[in-house]
């Protein structure tokens, strides 16, 4: 079913290198769009390092990046997000000093059309959109579950609600492509299930393609249609989470590749552990 | 450039020393600023200005506030009793005193002057207060003086919390009145009554010593009533109150009206400043930029005023001042684009390398023999003329204060407004994490331009009032000095704050100006005031609202 | 389970299938208006540069002799950028800051070697051992800007050094106010006269050009100072321990390098190469103002920038680059253009190749990779 959407997002032959250590070398994806596509894999295998380079955080050595059929690949940061690319970051990154609704606001930039002298002025336009703005700020800041944090300094704010924060900020920018660095780090299970619920949201009601990179498998497993593996900086394995599962090179990279004297155990059990 | 990022979580430690040990430092401390501030040249200078008439000059009030400062910090000192405390701070102020008795001896018995050029035989007369120069009697009471001081500065600590703020109050109001008398007297001297307090309040250079003790226990009483009406509320840490905003702005309008022309003077130079001050806010304070090179847009603003209004040789055009006004305007903001093209990839202090050496350029091509049959070389030009309104010429300092205060409202407004719309947002964000704001789709390169094509703007404006005011212009006018000034103003008043853009400028511009013994110290001033800052109050005297917050939550 | 098939993807994005762009629409899509205007300025300073130069040397105003003694000027103001410039790169390089008082600290060693040298004259030391009277006005001026810059760490950088913020930089610019305005209370606003030393009056004829003795010795000692300087930080503990704080602060502090202290010894050492830096300035030109030290910091900076900031190498190449372009650049290029009395634009030149090296090259010739990622 998955397979007949048309490709979003596409990678091809993603390779960085910092220095002569090679990050990520050759990494192909494929994101359906409207999917919750997952990626995993063992620490260090790049999975930050594939974001940063399709969200121009950091320039990559090589490869083509598409979306939509547009060419990304080489253009600053600011012009892939107004292609409809947004993303969260791995340790989150807000404007500490800016209140909640200041750091959604400031995700509507690319939204909002009254120009700098209709801003001096204070045209009709200009105060039409700002009104806008506002109530959509407080609508997002609704929809990640946090409409009473809107005031609240966001350094201020709990770690939790940081990361909604940070999902509302990206999301307000009307994106076609979501990208969230590890969205369930340092929640516990009650919050892990409310983002779960919350990414099946942004694809539903939004109609947000989401890519995630996550370690808590219960909300890959949960959530995710399609999953890709990392290691070592290539693409180990992509396919659905029942395969994966199944997949004994995945369990082998996480656990290392002697596993000689631990006796091959379903795979299943072994990333409900990784899980716990 | 983000604000308060951890960037590493190695601190250093804070050595914890005895309260005697700490008196011990403090005392050494304000010795070593009592002798720093005799050799430097500022104690003979301000000798000559009387404070309380007859009584105490500048330099002496000076050095009693630094031991009383010593005694003060040493009275706090919780950790000691009061007792002990006390006997800390005499020693402490013993210790500052004796510093200076040594100077005094030294002076007398070695000559320093090759070296050190205010160690001269008038120094040691003045701090010897009227007794033989060096004399023991001259030694012995430096030392009692400090302990006097710093004894008074502990038991002022000391006192509990309505009591102290009362005499800090009055202190600070005979302060105020003895360093300001111009500002007062010529109020007083405004006044209907032709008859005015005025001769019995001042003398020809400071406050008479009655009226001194009058003021002390009036503003003292009316500090403890304040505090008896106000019991609950304790002192906000940031900002003033809406009424004190109030009267500070009322105060601003009326000024020119109840003082002399020299105040007036003062004022327009303020309000210049405010000028220059708000341009360099949306740059520094809103987007983050340090620009050193500020002037040289305050100069393209000047020379365009210069060469269309000009009737000397040099015009190019003889227009009318607001016509002069908007070219001057636009052709900063033309600069400020040109630069700040390539240079605003540059990030942090390597941005302010980057148009401190732009600014420096344009200064030596304005002084160059290459330049000078257009631009006058040192000789700058001059014969500008005044603006004119309705017929009338706007030559008084009164009048130009009111044509620069109106400019700055405007400034002020157009700032306000694009702090509060998408761009103002986009520059805080940046300032605050610029990679971030990229991500969400903010062109770094294209908000900084504008930013700095505004502040440019806003330069000019201040630049084209600067020659109608003086009526010629010189490179000399254009140094480094004048974008350290306004970023000084900018960081006393707080970054980002408009009202603190007023305040910093009335502190940094007009205090010296009014004092005018201050003048050769002004810039030493400036950068113990930028150094003091940062360490105690980072956020400026007047924070913008956002920082505010979020110390008020800290 | 090889369960991602080429199959799977659409024909056209095949590797190889799809036709390569060349390398100018290549650039043209990957680049912005700000790339089109940076690309333009470039070939604008480049042309102005070609065309001064060519009527630079059509117009035949200066001799061979000429430019010689220009470039041999340039080499001696270029070792003192670089001994400048060094303070500024260890600096940098260990705290990703830059000092902007280093300038004056130069002025306060400058003034600190005229009372030494004063002293040594009034007990005429001076003129009994004159050249065991130069390493110790050397000293003096290395001492008194090894404290000063102490004290600038003290106050401007070590409170701060646990947030990113501007108050460091606030705080340097401080600094740099209160030294030049201390010292010209202290020392007065008259040029102070440096006394001479003898045999350092005149100058020796090499192979038919003329040079002046200061400017030898200011070269030579430069040289020999930085030689000492690279061999303490290759192959010192304090070197060592010095790259490691540059690394990665935290980890060396985890493996028990005293970082607090290898900063101060940081900032000592780069004050005392800007106390020699005044010192030899002080016998090239003779005279000294509290005011001087100032712009030749910005100069040092702009060697530092030019020769890769966090490179000691590239500092000392840096500062021998400006200072002959410096020298060389009015009688050459401005010359071509036939601006009258081109020295007075000397300035023009050096501070034009700070801004363009900030903008084009931020990483600078020798440079390493974070300064690129910084600017």
């Amino acid at each position: 079913m998955l397979r007949e959407q048309p490709p979003l997002l596409e990678v091809r032959g993603l390779k960085k290198a910092f220095g002569g250590l090679i990050a990520i070398d050759d990494v192909d994806l494929t994101i359906a769009e409207r999917s919750v596509h997952a990626i995993i894999g063992p620490n260090g295998a790049g999975k930050t390092t594939a974001f940063n380079c399709i969200t121009a955080f950091i320039k990559p050595t090589g490869g083509r990046i598409t979306l939509a059929g547009t060419r990304l690949d080489g253009l600053p940061a600011h012009l892939i997000a107004r292609h409809g690319i947004a993303r969260t970051y791995q340790n989150v990154r807000l404007f500490p000093n800016m209140t909640a609704v200041e750091n959604v606001l400031v995700g509507q930039h690319q939204r909002l059309h009254a120009t700098f002298w209709e801003a001096i002025a204070g045209s009709g336009r200009f105060r039409r959109e700002e009104t806008e703005a506002r109530a959509r700020a407080l609508h997002y800041l609704d929809f990640v579950g946090i409409p009473h944090r809107a005031a609240h300094l966001a350094r201020n704010m709990p770690y939790g609600d940081q990361r909604r924060l940070e999902i509302a900020r990206a999301l307000v920018g009307g994106p076609r492509v979501l990208m969230l660095d590890e969205p369930a780090a340092g929640m516990n299970p009650t919050e892990g299930r409310a983002l779960v619920d919350l990414i099946a949201r942004v694809r539903d009601t939004l109609g947000v393609t989401v890519v995630l990179i996550e370690h808590h498998m219960r909300v890959v497993m949960a959530v995710a249609e399609r999953i890709t593996v990392f290691d070592r900086g290539a693409v180990l394995t992509e396919g659905t989470p029942a395969a994966i599962q199944a997949d004994e090179r995945v369990i082998t990279a996480y656990l290392g590749r002697r596993s000689g004297k631990i006796a091959p155990a379903p795979a299943a059990p072994v990333l409900e552990a990784k899980i716990a | 450039m983000s604000f308060n990022a951890v960037t590493s979580s190695f601190k250093v430690a804070r050595r914890r020393r005895s309260a005697r040990t700490e008196a011990l430092r403090t005392g050494g401390v304000a010795g070593a600023a009592l002798v720093a501030f005799a050799l430097i040249g500022a104690y003979a200078v301000m000798d000559k200005r009387h404070v309380v008439e007859g009584m105490l000059t500048l330099s002496q009030l000076a050095g009693l506030l630094m031991v009383f400062a010593a005694g003060y910090a040493t009275g706090r000192d919780a950790r000691a009793g009061s007792a002990a405390a006390l006997a800390n701070a005499l020693l402490a102020g013993l210790i500052a005193g004796a510093c200076l008795s040594l100077l005094v001896w030294l002076i007398a018995a070695v000559n320093l002057r090759a070296t050190l050029i205010a160690a001269s035989p008038m120094l040691a007369r003045a701090l010897s207060l009227g007794a033989p120069v060096a004399s023991a009697q001259a030694l012995f009471q430096l030392p009692l003086l400090g302990a006097a001081g710093a004894l008074a500065g502990a038991l002022v600590a000391r006192l509990p919390g309505d009591a102290r703020r009362a005499a800090l109050s009055g202190l600070a109001a005979v302060v105020a009145a003895g360093l300001f008398r111009d500002v007062f007297a010529s109020m007083l001297e405004n006044m209907p009554d032709p008859t005015g307090p005025e001769s019995e309040v001042f003398g020809p250079a400071g406050i008479n010593s009655g009226a001194a003790l009058v003021l002390f226990f009036l503003v003292a009483a009316l500090s403890m009533v304040r505090g008896r009406l106000r019991r609950p509320a304790r002192v906000p840490r940031s900002g003033m109150s809406r009424p004190a905003m109030v009267l500070l702005f009322a105060g601003v309008v009326l000024l020119p009206l109840v003082t002399n022309d020299f105040v007036a003077q003062v004022a327009m130079l303020v309000a210049l400043y405010m000028l220059m001050g708000m341009g360099l806010n949306i740059e520094l304070g809103l987007a983050g930029l340090v620009d050193l090179g500020f002037v040289a847009f305050f100069a393209v603003g000047a020379y365009t005023v210069a060469l269309l209004c000009s009737t000397g040789p040099l015009a190019i055009a003889d227009v009318s001042f607001w016509v002069a006004l908007p070219v001057a305007v636009l052709l900063a903001a033309a600069a400020g684009m040109l630069f700040g093209l390539p240079v605003l990839r540059v990030r942090g202090d390597y941005l302010a390398m980057a148009t401190l050496g732009l600014g420096e350029i344009i200064r030596v091509l304005v002084l160059s023999d290459w330049l000078a049959p257009h631009l006058g070389g040192s000789q700058g030009i001059i014969e500008i003329d005044h603006p004119r309104l309705f017929g009338y010429e706007l030559k008084s300092p009164a009048s130009l204060y009111y044509l620069a205060l109106a400019l700055s409202g405007v400034v002020a407004f157009v700032s306000y407004r694009l702090q509060h719309a998408k761009i103002g947002r986009a520059w805080l964000a940046m300032r605050e994490d610029e990679d971030v704001a990229q991500a969400l789709g903010i062109d770094p390169v294209a908000s900084k331009l504008l930013a700095y094509t505004i502040g440019a703007a806003f330069a000019g404006a201040a630049g084209a009032v600067f020659a109608a005011l003086i009526g010629s212009v010189y490179p000399h006018s254009f140094q480094l000095l004048v974008s350290i000034n306004v970023l000084a103003i900018l960081v006393i008043g707080g970054l980002g704050s408009l009202p603190g853009v007023l305040v910093g400028a009335i502190v940094l511009i007009g205090l010296p100006e009014l004092l005018r013994e201050f003048g050769e110290f002004r810039y030493l001033f400036y950068g113990i005031a930028l150094v003091a800052m940062m360490h105690v109050r980072a956020e400026g005297l007047w924070p913008a609202s956002h920082v505010r917050e979020a110390t008020n939550a800290a | 389970m090889s369960d991602l098939p080429a199959s799977n993807l659409p024909a056209s994005d095949l590797p190889g299938s799809a036709k390569e762009p060349g390398a100018v629409s290549e650039w043209l899509r990957r680049s912005t208006w700000v790339d089109h205007i940076l690309l333009a300025i470039r070939i604008g300073v480049a042309a102005l540069v070609l065309v001064g130069l060519a009527g630079g040397i059509a117009a035949g105003t200066y001799s061979a002799a000429d430019f010689a003694s220009f470039t041999m000027f340039g080499l001696t103001i270029g070792s003192i950028y670089a001994l400048i410039a060094l303070g500024y790169t260890m600096v940098y390089g260990i705290l990703r800051m830059i000092n902007f008082a280093h300038g004056d600290v130069m002025m306060v060693g400058s003034f600190a070697g005229l009372f030494a040298a004063g002293g040594l004259n009034d007990t005429g030391l001076l003129g009994a051992l004159p050249l065991l009277a130069l390493p110790l006005v050397l000293a003096a001026g290395m001492a008194a800007g090894a404290l000063v810059s102490i004290a600038i760490e003290r106050i401007a950088y070590r409170p701060f050094l646990h947030v990113r913020s501007l108050a460091p930089l606030i705080c340097a610019i401080g600094m740099s106010f209160i030294l030049q305005y201390a010292a010209r209370g202290l020392f007065g606003t008259r040029n102070r006269a440096y006394p001479g030393f003898g045999w350092m009056e005149g100058a020796v004829t090499f192979a038919g050009f003329t040079m002046p003795i200061p400017q030898i010795v200011a070269f030579v000692a430069a040289l020999m100072v930085l030689a000492g300087l690279l061999a303490v930080v290759k192959l010192s503990r304090l070197g060592k321990a010095m790259r490691a704080v540059s690394e990665d602060r935290d980890a060396a502090a985890l493996v028990g390098i005293d970082v607090s202290a290898v900063i101060v010894a940081t900032f000592a050492i780069g004050g005392a190469m800007a106390g020699v830096a005044g010192v030899l300035y002080a016998l090239v030109f003779k005279q000294i103002t509290v005011f001087m030290g100032f712009f030749l910091g910005v100069k040092g900076f702009a060697a530092a920038i030019l020769g890769g900031i966090g490179n000691l190498g590239g500092a000392m190449l840096g500062g021998l680059v400006l200072g002959v372009a410096e020298a060389l650049g009015p009688a050459l290029i401005l010359e071509g253009y036939g601006i009258p009395a081109p020295y007075q634009l000397k300035d023009v030149i050096g501070y034009g190749m700070l801004v363009m090296i900030l903008i084009f090259r931020p990483q600078g010739l020798l440079g390493e990779r974070l300064a690129a990622k910084r600017a």
